[in-house]
């Protein structure tokens, strides 16, 4: 745990939400985004009037039908009629569509509605106080991954004790999972690795058969990032494959497990398999319209891609087209301008600061990566602190020399290619 | 599965001004509010100006129009440009709204959100209506505070009026710090951690002071009795409400009435904000006074 406190503070009531929102959704090109978006709000105000859980409006949820198609179900241990499950749908939707705040509006009427935890009375009381507790707790997990996304890794993390804290003893349901997940998912953020690795996999052997698909395909997805963290590539590969087969085609999840095996197969030395499953992601990202973040990571692993490219012997350098190369430079340089979320931004603050370097310009370099690295102190990303520093030190040898132009080694031989690169080459 | 909250009887707008709503809608409202307030049909801006200039506790309630060109938007920007804090209640219509016009009307600020897609019910519009009172009774006590931080040569610090903006909204109940936290989107924890960061005073006391600013705010109303406000802000009795003024200002209600009960409570809690460790700053956990007073003694 860190001292730092964050700075995020989201809105209190959907009103307040649409208020704020109100200018920048209007100027925004994405038309049917807005109406989803508005339509969320007002069932949002609809519910912070409500004095008893009742369904939403069933003329509005019909407007959100498709939208609502797209999110991936989250709870299988709920039951299907309870009226908090539509709620809870709604607000997944709001964080889908790149609204964090108006999910938390949500959550919190639900939560009031839920009326505090009374710890005089526990879970185990009777069902209905059980299945209290578990919403209550759906509800806290749900602000926590908010806060994770957020870069309030401390709140993030109270968010999902708390959770854990309502649900005591109670055996393992959908909040638990969450809850879990949430802890292992914090973990990640600030680059505890083992412990990832370490959590990951007891819970794939203890709790398997509790799992929704989208939250098996989450732990194998976090095992894969700390297995990747080992450069131990292939497992990181196979686990990154085995979440994706846990999801459906229309999943929009999908595009994020092919950023990370591109990833995987950039560090690993096969670029040709990394551009392959970055341009995927970002085709697959618009297609099936995933989180902006999804489609920024894209951006950022091309561009990286096409430096260590660069970077790599004159011959592949030269293969690549001129425009190409100023594409990916382009799209790093308007991703910076975006609202990115600050794990995002560092990420493409590190790849500018890279990119600066293989072209010598040691300034503009040392200017990126000083952003970055206040960004990484401010939100504790341990990970990224470690890489800025290294790149920072690096900047600071005599001159700079051409060290960074180091030609990579690739590990990648044609014929000797695993079938899990295989299948990511062959996405394009 | 009794997932329910206790309906709070909050007070409610004196005028409703009903603008460019159809009559049948307009008769939903008149009932909801019965004789509670008075509902005032306008069909343009200026019959609306006149009667915004003339009331106070007013609340507009204005229909989702998707025609951008007609009139109402015109009249509305210009009225909303003059009268920027009068609570408004945004409602949808079938037929006529859409929800990018709800967005554009959002840009001039809204205080509720209706949907009479399925029809309006009296409870929605009253629970709409309560929020748009306590959303203008919060905007009339921060003016207060923030004048007097700025005679004082200082500005109200930006996080602490967001929290007691907030706060302010949902200070006619018992206000616990986890309650702040939660309109602030953050875990209790977390936001203990943002006030001792930012050097304000914890979410407990900033949640006591909105408790107060509002008690002051109808102190100073004529003709309140101390009972009737103790019961408004759903204190159990009057002598709760009694001890909690006792302790943040070292005053009998009597007293701040006497001395003007916004002013006082506005100068105290900038003295919390700016000098905490100034001598005579009521504090938390100092033991309440005891103020020799008749369980049924009015402040008037």
């Amino acid at each position: 745990m860190t001292s730092r406190t964050p700075t995020r503070i989201g809105a209190s009531s959907a009103s307040e939400w649409i208020s704020a929102a109100a200018a920048p959704l209007s100027s925004g090109s994405d038309t049917h985004r807005t109406e989803q978006l508005a339509t969320l709000a007002f069932l949002a105000a609809s519910l912070e009037r409500q004095s008893t859980l009742t369904a939403p409006s069933a003329t509005l949820l019909a407007t959100l039908h498709d939208a609502l198609a797209r999110v991936p179900a989250q709870l299988v241990h709920l039951p299907p009629t309870h009226a908090a499950q539509p709620w809870l749908h709604l607000s997944s939707l709001a964080e889908f569509l790149g609204e964090p705040s108006l999910a938390g509006v949500i959550l919190n009427a639900l939560a009031a509605l839920l009326g505090e935890h009374d710890s005089a009375r526990d879970p185990l009381d009777g069902a209905e106080e059980a299945v209290r507790c578990e919403v209550l707790a759906l509800c806290w997990t749900r602000r926590g991954r908010i806060a994770r996304v957020a870069g309030s890794l401390d709140d993030a993390q109270a968010c999902f004790e708390e959770a854990l804290t309502l649900i005591g003893g109670a055996p393992w349901r959908d909040a638990r999972l969450a809850a879990e997940l949430g802890l292992i998912n914090v973990a990640v953020a600030r680059g505890n690795y083992p412990l990832v690795e370490q959590q990951c996999s007891a819970l794939l052997a203890g709790a398997a058969g509790f799992l929704a698909p989208v939250h098996m395909a989450a732990t194998y997805q976090m095992r894969a990032i700390a297995r990747r963290k080992r450069q131990n590539w292939l497992d990181a590969l196979l686990d990154s494959w085995s979440a994706y087969d846990q999801l459906g085609h229309a999943s929009a999840y999908r595009a994020e497990l092919v950023v990370s095996m591109a990833e995987t197969a950039l560090e690993a030395g096969d670029l040709f398999a990394a551009a392959a499953g970055f341009n995927n992601a970002q085709q697959e990202a618009l297609a099936t319209g995933a989180q902006f973040r999804v489609q920024a990571a894209a951006i950022t692993g091309r561009a990286r891609t096409i430096n260590s490219c660069l970077l790599a012997d004159a011959a592949r350098a030269q293969a690549i087209p001129a425009d190409e190369v100023e594409s990916a430079r382009q799209s790093l340089v308007a991703l910076l301008d975006a609202p990115l979320a600050p794990r995002e931004r560092v990420y493409a603050l590190v790849t500018m600061a890279e990119w600066h370097l293989r072209e010598q310009d040691i300034p503009g370099a040392r200017a990126v990566l000083t952003e970055a690295s206040t960004l990484a102190v401010a939100h504790s990303y341990f990970d990224y602190q470690f890489r800025t520093d290294t790149l920072l030190a690096r900047l600071s040898v005599a001159d700079a020399p051409h060290a960074s132009a180091t030609p990579r080694a690739s590990v990648w031989q044609e014929h000797e290619r695993h079938p899990a690169l295989v299948r990511l080459a062959e996405l394009v | 599965m009794p997932l329910t909250r206790t309906a709070l009887r909050l007070p409610l707008p004196a005028t409703l001004v009903a603008w460019a709503l159809p009559e049948p809608v307009v008769s939903v409202l008149r009932e909801a509010v019965a004789r509670e307030a008075r509902v005032a049909l306008v069909r343009n801006g200026a019959d609306a100006q006149e009667i915004l200039r003339s009331g106070s506790s007013l609340c507009m309630i204005v229909p989702v129009l998707r025609d951008r060109f007609d009139p109402f938007w015109t009249d509305y920007t210009v009225l909303r440009e003059r009268f920027p804090n009068i609570p408004v209640i945004a409602v949808a219509m079938p037929g006529v709204s859409s929800m990018q016009a709800a967005v554009r009307l959002s840009q001039l600020g809204v205080s509720d959100l209706l949907d009479a897609n399925d029809g309006l019910r009296a409870e929605d519009i009253r629970a709409s209506l309560s929020k748009a009172f306590s959303d203008a009774t919060a905007q009339r006590i921060l003016t207060a505070v923030e004048h007097e931080f700025s005679l004082r040569g200082s500005g109200c610090p930006a996080d602490l009026t967001t929290m007691l903006k907030r706060a302010l909204r949902h200070a006619h109940t018992h206000l616990p710090a986890s309650k702040v936290a939660a309109l602030m989107q953050m875990h209790e924890r977390t936001l203990r951690k943002f006030c001792e960061a930012r050097q304000l005073p914890s979410p407990q006391l900033i949640a006591g002071w909105a408790r107060l600013l509002l008690s002051a705010l109808y102190i100073d109303e004529r003709g309140r009795t101390f009972a009737s406000i103790a019961d408004v802000l759903g204190y159990p009795t009057p002598g709760a409400l009694r001890k909690q003024i006792v302790r943040y200002t070292a005053r009998s209600p009597k007293q701040l009435r006497q001395e003007g009960a916004m002013s006082i409570v506005a100068q105290l809690l900038h003295q919390q904000v700016m000098h905490p460790d100034a001598p005579h700053t009521p504090l938390q956990d100092e033991r309440p006074r005891l103020v020799l007073l008749k369980s049924n003694e009015g402040v008037a």
